[in-house]
């Protein structure tokens, strides 16, 4: 190992400890690993223990409600019908399994799991004493029960992400058998999602239609207290916990807080006002504008990365009459994006430009797709001089009587969306292409997703990246998506791989067919920004997790 | 007077029942529906029939709308999709909210309109006089939503002396209530000005004046009490639109109200919801006219007497 990667990995290290993602102990380990001797290790960890960023105190304070702002509105937490996860599920409901700060499976409710050597069968053995909060024991039985509502294509939310599994079933000593219909290595990926946490669903089938809000079974480290959405959800510790085996948390009984409490702050601008008066003691994304302003402010740290997420365009592949079905005039227009342009006025810098359909946080980031997708007008201007799309007297280019000019259906939900579109509609102007930018709510959105439409544009949120890829090649049908049978083949080989290389290996392979041949064109990846006040410890937000856990949270108080 | 409350009540729940109607059928022309909404984009299309026929959308309008009115009229008007709240709770606890912070915005209203109305008026063309109608004119130009992040700034952040959000402590109210009222304080300080400098002119207060009485009873007994009906009359429609711009107080200062919740539910087409609030709204504000209508006959015997006559 060279010096600089040794610097490099020491200064991660530290970077990771004051920032509270990993304890003393496993800065101590890596840092030997790294090759440093243990005296330097713990000289370190002194210098770092005095800094200002370790907030003063050490000595752990039970109690106390921690309070932390929300960047939506609360939906119900119910694991099989929810289509989206709040953070209160990571409280309320524990992980099956759980990526780690290096984007590592590691046990959870699963303390842990074989492979058979077809990899067909991925045998799990579920933590014994585990109890739903209603004291009822949590075993196979309900992870089985629960696996099989996941994957109920009549109810499941996530179903489409099961496909793999054909029989799931309770094996001996509390174990699980999942049997695969092929070989699939990333089916840890999806039940290391808060949508396969397990839930009592005797309890569900009780509450009916109000479980998720005013009751949930779940067998966190904190019980419901109160959900009011528009105000508040309010949750108790658990103190009949069952305790924890996740290997990077300090904290492995019961929760040192009495109460977290999530306030939903829709308006972003709120955030940091919020975080300044000392109304919440963390929040996440302020708005874009407010961040150096909080950076700059002594009280608080600040993290940001981008997330697990990436909005893109898509072009109707199968529009001929604009050519869209030409790669050509996708990869046209793709030129004509000004990606790092709209990084630093939309986001202030707060985001990545993409040009492959991930962001450089995947760990399986393919490097090669940067060579696609570059801003080069002059190139776009020649791609589409040589489609013969001719530039008219309006300045938007025509090809036999049709004005390259269509419509694109931005979601109003996702608040950059528009400013986004809105600058890469101006870009595209330059080079002669119309985009109309017409911001619909979720209602009168998602019904265009479909073969009609000439374009829209998401941006999806998902810690499995490649799986939702494979999802929105289908989205709303593969002859949108221009029905690529190399990409077709790379998605194929993701979802036989036996091995993590062999996933690496289609996942990369996966990129570069996706940045050249543009089914959907990757536009930015916002950044998730993570504020909290000096005086909280233990939350420790990570790029492979939606949203921290509360095990180990304390406050000054 | 009863006979004229039981017309106008009547007169109300025919509005009602309209509404209801507009209410109903306005929600379902919308384009989409809960389930474009609700299920996960990625998945919708397997499960969007089943949600629709679980919400009974795949019935006729008017079974839908006979079913709407049935669970209202039985007391049972169901959940919201998204948080599985039963409504009677949302408007319990949203309701109650939005209660507080109306009552709250309307009393700093007159508390502070009238008194300073009839002072400028008392000392017309005095400092007095140009600093409340200075104070009406920035009421009246400043952008709640500005004025909302001004006093935030200087009271929440820089002085620290009130909270910027929530609504768990008597204090969460103050700043919401300012800014709501604001517009509403100018409006009525300039009209309680006006009509108390014309009482002024009037013969009566010249024979007050005459009899030896003090000033300050001639201005805040006698002319203040026959200025008085012009606010009553302005009330219904003040109070209205305080409702109105609860929404913006709401969002800045994450107020749990009404007005976002019903925004909300429009948006995500939570039908019962959005349907059993709006017909709330209406009810309340039929009710807070048919209140300024009575106010205005007790107060004024000029109104009583062209009531009677009709």
């Amino acid at each position: 190992m060279s010096e600089d990667s040794i610097q490099g990995g020491v200064n991660n290290l530290v970077s990771d400890y004051l920032a509270r993602r990993i304890g003393r102990r496993e800065f101590v380990r890596q840092a030997v690993i790294l090759g440093l001797s243990l005296s330097s290790a713990a000289a370190i960890l002194a210098a770092c223990s005095t800094s200002g960023n370790s907030g003063g105190s050490t000595t752990v304070k039970t109690g106390g409600t921690f309070i932390e702002g929300y960047d939506r509105d609360f939906t119900k937490m119910d694991t099989v019908l929810s289509g989206w996860a709040d953070p209160g599920y990571v409280a309320l409901y524990e992980f099956t399994m759980i990526r780690d700060f290096a984007g590592k499976i590691v046990p959870a409710l699963f303390e842990s799991w074989t492979v058979s050597s077809d990899n067909l069968t991925w045998t799990l053995k579920v933590r014994s004493g585990v109890k739903f909060h209603s004291g009822a024991p949590c075993t196979n039985a309900n992870v089985v029960e629960d696996f099989n509502l996941f994957r109920d294509p009549k109810i499941g939310q996530n179903q489409v992400f099961w496909l793999s599994v054909s029989d799931v079933s309770a094996g001996a000593n509390n174990t699980v058998v999942l049997k695969l219909s092929k070989p699939w290595a990333a089916i840890g990926e999806t039940l290391a999602t808060e949508y396969s946490m397990i839930h009592n669903n005797a309890a569900r089938l009780q509450a009916g239609d109000t479980y998720g809000a005013t009751v949930v079974d779940g067998t966190g480290p904190f019980k419901l207290t109160e959900f009011t959405p528009g105000k508040q959800v309010i949750v108790s510790r658990n103190e009949a916990y069952a305790g924890t085996v996740i290997p990077f948390l300090d904290n492995k009984g019961k929760a040192y807080v009495d109460k977290v409490q999530w306030v939903p702050i829709t308006e972003p601008a709120n955030r940091a006002n919020e975080m300044e008066a000392g109304t919440v003691m963390a929040v996440k994304n302020p708005a874009g504008q407010d961040v150096a302003r909080l950076k700059a402010n002594s009280n608080l740290i600040v993290q940001e990365w981008a997330s697990t997420s990436n909005s893109f365009i898509a072009l109707n592949c199968a529009m001929t009459r604009l050519g869209f079905d030409q790669v050509d005039v996708r990869q046209a227009i793709s030129h004509a994006i000004d990606r790092e342009g709209i990084v630093k006025s939309v986001f202030f810098g707060h985001a990545v430009a993409t040009y492959g359909p991930l962001n450089p946080n995947y760990r399986w980031y393919e490097k090669g797709v940067e060579k696609f997708n570059q801003y080069d007008p002059e190139k776009s201007k020649s791609l589409l001089d040589g489609q013969g799309w001719k530039v008219a007297s309006d300045g938007i280019r025509v090809k036999n009587s049709q004005r390259l000019s269509f419509t694109y259906y931005n979601w109003a939900q996702q608040s950059d969306g528009a400013p986004v579109m809105e600058a890469v509609a101006a870009s595209l102007q330059k080079v002669g292409v119309e985009m109309k930018v017409v911001s619909l709510e979720s209602a009168t959105f998602f019904p265009h997703w479909n073969d009609t439409a000439e374009a829209f544009g998401y941006e999806w949120l998902w810690s499995s990246p490649i799986d939702v890829l494979v999802i929105f090649a289908t989205i709303p049908s593969k002859k949108y998506n221009g029905n690529m049978a190399d990409l077709q083949a790379a998605f194929d080989a993701w979802q036989s791989a036996a091995t993590d290389a062999q996933l690496e290996a289609a996942a990369r392979k996966a990129q570069l067919i996706w940045a050249e041949k543009l089914p959907k064109i990757p536009v930015v990846t916002p950044n998730n920004i993570w504020v909290q006040n000096k005086k909280v410890h233990g939350w420790k937000p990570s790029q492979s997790m939606l949203y921290p856990l509360y095990n180990d949270v304390w406050f000054e108080h | 007077m009863p006979t004229f409350i039981l017309r106008r009540t009547l007169y109300a729940l025919i509005l009602l029942f309209i509404a209801s109607l507009i209410i109903f059928y306005g929600m379902r022309l919308a384009p989409g529906n809960p389930g474009d909404v609700l299920l996960n984009p990625l998945n919708r299309i397997g499960l969007i029939e089943g949600l629709r026929h679980k919400l009974f959308l795949d019935r006729p309008l008017w079974e839908q709308y006979l079913i709407f009115i049935h669970n209202l009229l039985t007391g049972q008007p169901g959940v919201s999709l998204f948080s599985g709240e039963p409504i009677p709770n949302i408007i319990k606890q949203a309701g109650l909210n939005t209660l507080k912070l109306g009552l709250a915005a309307a009393i700093l209203t007159y508390a502070t309109a009238i008194p300073l109305g009839v002072l400028a008026a008392w000392k017309r063309n005095t400092p007095w006089d140009q600093g409340t109608m200075l104070l009406a004119v920035l009421g009246m130009g400043i952008p709640n939503f500005f004025l909302a992040i001004l006093l935030i700034q200087l009271f929440g952040i820089w002085l620290k002396w009130l909270p910027v959000a929530g609504s768990d402590d008597i204090t969460n109210i103050v700043l919401p209530a300012v800014v709501l009222s604001a517009e509403a304080i100018a409006v009525n300080l300039r009209l309680v000005r006006s009509s108390v400098l014309e009482e002024l002119g009037r013969d009566y207060v010249r024979t007050l004046y005459a009899k030896g009485l003090k000033e300050w009873r001639i201005m805040w007994i006698h002319a203040l009490r026959n200025a008085l009906p012009p606010v009553i009359a302005l009330a219904g429609i003040m109070l209205r639109t305080l409702l109105g711009y609860t929404l913006i107080v709401e969002v800045i200062f994450r107020w749990p109200g009404l007005g976002a919740t019903l925004v909300d539910a429009v948006i995500r087409r939570d039908y019962s919801v959005a349907q059993v609030l709006a017909l709330l709204l209406t009810f309340a504000v039929i009710l807070l006219n048919l209140l300024a209508d009575v106010g205005q006959q007790v107060v004024d015997p000029r109104v009583r007497e062209r009531v009677q006559a009709a």
